[in-house]
């Protein structure tokens, strides 16, 4: 399968100030790519880089095989791009926005009709009149209103009421479904966990984890909470993946990472009144990434 | 018409419109007052030759307000126009470029198939049309009050007149896009804008007042813009409007240059 978009050293300073530094990561047709990190780790950058709005400072960006800085315009021609704080032209109806950004785009007029029902928007509204939540409405619209191969997309839930956030995911999970690619920039965990394949994740500029949702959580520690008949004997819970967090009389508090089987079997072999085991959500997973040292996360690694 | 196009004029609709009515209703009322002037001469130079030379100079009075090049060179050339010209040069030219990138918008068409060049080409192709429409209005405002009060006007003379505003309109235009482009700040290009024309018309002035300062007047470009033997012999400066043409088109060229290579950040 073939990447559509790809980074290699992918590097940005404005001035002295860090943009992004040696990011690598390719994303393969068809997949739903997640780029997590909180406001200023340099997800925008990244996709301003994809987007060449800016020149790397060293490295490389393609889309479709098509360098990002010096092919941009036909690079364009095969993505749909909303922003987490979209523009728009405040003396223009929602409608006539979208028909101009359809037109630069070869889309027919009214294009953007069945989405706008779909996302309950007013386009005869000035968008002006129209709240921050339906202003971001517009972005979604005109990203899904064509039929590009890539969705690039920065924040673009960020002002979206929970509803509206739920009609989003549908609409990323249709467009996986049709075989399009998506970039989705968040710092929304559970978003990223329910929409996206692979997540990478950036820190200070540094790209620190790229790995699928299922690594990224089966990877980490799960919490394991037993109550037994009886106190356990010394030793009950000496494996190589278990960590014994507390024992407190009949109680018991273990952390396990990997293949849970081995734990599982010994638990079968007690007398167990209750049992509740955690999985981490990708927040923990996320929040422990980020109290750890940056390291960037080697080339091969990302791909 | 490419659709960019059709937003750059959609969007300059507002603008243009106003300053062309206000330029159409102050050359048609300059225009009905002109016979006053022109029956009083005598009166108006006696009543003229009161003020000082200088301060006659500062306001671009060479001559008699009853020769109609004077007169509407004096209120319009010095006057009007260049105000016109520098709302709707600053405001054509800051909006595409710097404006749209701090209100977040000009991603958006530039994340289509529209190169970055086409779009600035869209943009400047917007300004040479706007500022057409407002020299055409000021002409039209000046020649239609003038057949109104019985002062046929030569109409050559004013539409020749009418071209070189034009030119220096689509200068100031020019010379603010580049700015804007190399800035991507409104504030700053519009107010470089402003301080050089405002410098400019003060050069001219002292270079009228100073014989020993006539080299500053060289710089300014209200020096080249002069409309009085235009209108009353029919005489193109070809020389002037080549100079306002060149600014213009240099300008422009760079502007595109300097778009095409530059990071697009706020």
């Amino acid at each position: 399968m073939m990447n559509v978009v790809e980074a290699e050293g992918l590097t940005k300073w404005y001035g002295r100030r860090r943009g992004i530094l040696d990011v690598d990561f390719a994303v393969a047709e068809g997949e739903v790519f997640g780029f997590l990190g909180p406001n200023g780790a340099g997800k925008t950058t990244t996709i301003r880089l994809l987007l060449g709005f800016l020149r790397p400072s060293a490295g490389h960006a393609a889309v479709f095989g098509l360098d990002c800085w010096s092919a941009a315009p036909a690079a364009h021609g095969r993505l749909a791009y909303v922003g987490s704080e979209p523009g728009y032209l405040g003396e223009l109806r929602a409608g006539e926005q979208l028909d101009y950004l359809g037109a630069l785009r070869g889309l027919p007029r009214g294009a953007w009709r069945p989405m706008v029902e779909r996302l309950e928007l007013d386009p005869t509204v000035h968008i002006r009149k129209l709240s921050h939540g339906n202003r971001q409405k517009i972005g979604v619209v005109q990203a899904f209103m064509g039929h590009e191969p890539l969705l690039l997309m920065d924040e673009p839930t960020s002002g979206l009421d929970p509803l509206m956030q739920r009609e989003f995911l549908a609409l990323v999970a249709e467009a996986r479904a049709a075989g399009r690619t998506v970039f989705l920039s968040s710092h929304n965990l559970p978003e990223v966990e329910r929409a996206c394949d692979r997540v990478g994740i950036i820190r200070e500029g540094r790209l620190v984890n790229v790995s699928t949702v299922g690594q990224l959580l089966g990877e980490h520690w799960r919490s394991v909470n037993l109550v037994l008949e009886a106190p356990p004997a010394p030793g009950t819970f000496d494996l190589s993946n278990v960590e014994v967090v507390a024992i407190t009389g009949r109680e018991v508090h273990l952390m396990v990472r990997g293949d849970v089987n081995p734990l599982l079997a010994r638990i079968a072999s007690l007398a167990v009144r209750d049992v509740a085991i955690t999985t981490p959500d990708i927040e923990d997973i996320f929040l422990r990434l980020y109290s750890a040292p940056a390291t960037a996360v080697p080339a091969e690694a990302t791909r | 018409m490419s659709a960019a196009f059709r937003l750059e004029m959609r969007r300059s609709r507002s603008l243009v419109l106003w300053l062309a009515v206000i330029a159409l209703a102050y050359g048609g009322m300059l225009s009905v007052f002109y016979p006053v002037f022109r029956d009083n001469s005598k009166l108006v130079d006696q009543y003229l030759s009161l003020f000082p030379k200088e301060f006659l100079a500062a306001f671009g009075m060479e001559g008699s307000l009853s020769d109609p090049g004077v007169f509407f060179s004096t209120y319009i050339g010095g006057m009007l126009w260049p105000i016109v010209a520098a709302v709707a040069g600053i405001g054509m030219a800051t909006r595409p470029t710097a404006s749209d990138l701090e209100r977040g918008f000009l991603e958006l068409p530039l994340a289509t198939p529209l190169s970055r060049v086409r779009y600035l080409a869209s943009a400047v192709a917007g300004q040479v049309a706007g500022m057409a429409i407002l020299a055409a209005a000021t002409v039209a405002g000046v020649v239609f009050a003038g057949r109104l009060v019985g002062a046929p006007f030569d109409v050559g003379g004013f539409a020749l007149a009418g071209i070189v505003a034009w030119a220096f309109g689509c200068a100031v235009a020019a010379v603010t896009t580049l700015v804007a482009v190399v800035t991507l700040s409104r504030g700053l290009a519009a107010g470089v804008a402003t301080g050089t024309l405002l410098a400019m018309y003060l050069m001219n002035a002292l270079a009228r007042i100073q014989p020993d300062l006539a080299w500053l007047g060289d710089l300014s470009a209200f020096r080249y813009f002069q409309a009085t033997p235009t209108i009353d012999e029919g005489r193109f400066p070809w020389g002037d409007f080549s100079i306002f043409g060149l600014v213009a088109v240099t300008a422009w060229a760079l502007s595109l240059w300097a778009f095409r290579r530059r990071d697009l950040a706020a």
